[in-house]
């Protein structure tokens, strides 16, 4: 028996047996990624310190590192991590962080106003709010 | 399909997979080490790594990494940049001097590009001064060409 065996589909007007991998629409060679669990919410950050904080987006407990994907919209539809942007007078990042049993969504921030390395906090009349959607795969982020 | 859901249903939200509509498959996975270095005057020097893949077509993918920050700066603030997906562009405040850093990935037909900037900048001194750091990039090549979908 050959062990060259498995299933494959190839996309419309394409030779399953004959075309190119990009030309597939599956083929069990190669793992597909498997999604864990999905979310979204609203994060509002005020009066902490703008240098940099993060917030918990879910605790999945997998022992290591999973594949996300996070998306945030800052007021002009959903955009992929990390973004940065201007707020008043600092430069805010975002990024998506995926940990032995949390993902996580931290900023830091640059105030281009200020002298350095103060402590700057956000100010209470306007508060910092991101709208966050993110998927989890069961999928490893690292090659290990 | 999903539980409870009919295999009639025309509503691609009820299946778990359907050959209509491509899902992502991971073709191959790795990791890459960029090391970051400075030129005689002490400014950074992007440092790139190329990784062959020979697929012969433009692959979707993503890449993650460790951020400078998350190794060497405040645990109390920054230890959060444990994982990143690329690309990484931020910027932030360090202990007399702001730092940026740059990680970002593309891929052609035949291989997967990485790129790496690490400088910090202040007032006090001109220009940036660049960091040598070493990046482990973790990055997933999936089977699927980044171009549109046929219809």
């Amino acid at each position: 028996m050959s062990s060259d065996w498995g299933l494959k589909i190839a996309q419309t007007g394409y030779d399953v047996k004959t075309c190119t991998d990009n030309h597939l629409v599956y083929s069990s060679e190669y793992p597909q990624l498997k999604m864990h669990s999905s979310g979204s919410g609203t994060y509002t950050a005020t009066g902490a310190t703008l240098l940099g904080f993060s917030t918990v987006l879910t605790t999945h407990n997998l022992g290591y590192r999973p594949f996300f994907i996070l998306w945030v919209d800052i007021g002009s539809g959903y955009q992929i991590v990390p973004v940065s942007f201007t707020g008043g007078t600092y430069n805010l990042s975002i990024f998506g962080t995926t940990k032995e049993n949390t993902l996580e969504m931290g900023m830091v921030s640059l105030d281009t106003a200020n002298p350095l390395w103060e402590e700057e906090t956000i100010p209470p009349d306007d508060p910092i709010t991101v709208d966050y959607s993110w998927v989890l795969f069961y999928d490893p982020a690292q090659n290990e | 399909m999903k539980k409870g859901k009919d295999i009639t249903s025309t509503n691609v939200l009820d299946h778990v997979f359907w050959s209509k509509y491509p899902s992502l498959n991971i073709k191959s996975m790795g990791r890459v080490s960029l090391t970051t270095t400075v030129n005689e005057y002490g400014e950074p020097v992007v440092a790139t790594a190329t990784v062959s893949h020979d697929f012969g077509y433009k692959p979707q993918f993503m890449a993650f990494t460790r951020s400078y920050a998350e190794q060497y700066l405040s645990k109390v603030i920054f230890n959060n940049m444990e994982l990143v997906n690329l690309d990484f562009d931020i910027s932030y405040e360090d202990i007399g001097q702001n730092i940026t850093e740059y990680v970002t990935a593309h891929t052609t037909d035949q291989d997967i590009v990485f790129t790496a900037t690490i400088y910090g900048w202040s007032p006090f001194f001109s220009g940036s001064v660049g960091i040598e750091w070493t990046y482990d990039i973790d990055y997933m090549l999936f089977m699927e060409e980044a171009v549109p979908l046929p219809t």
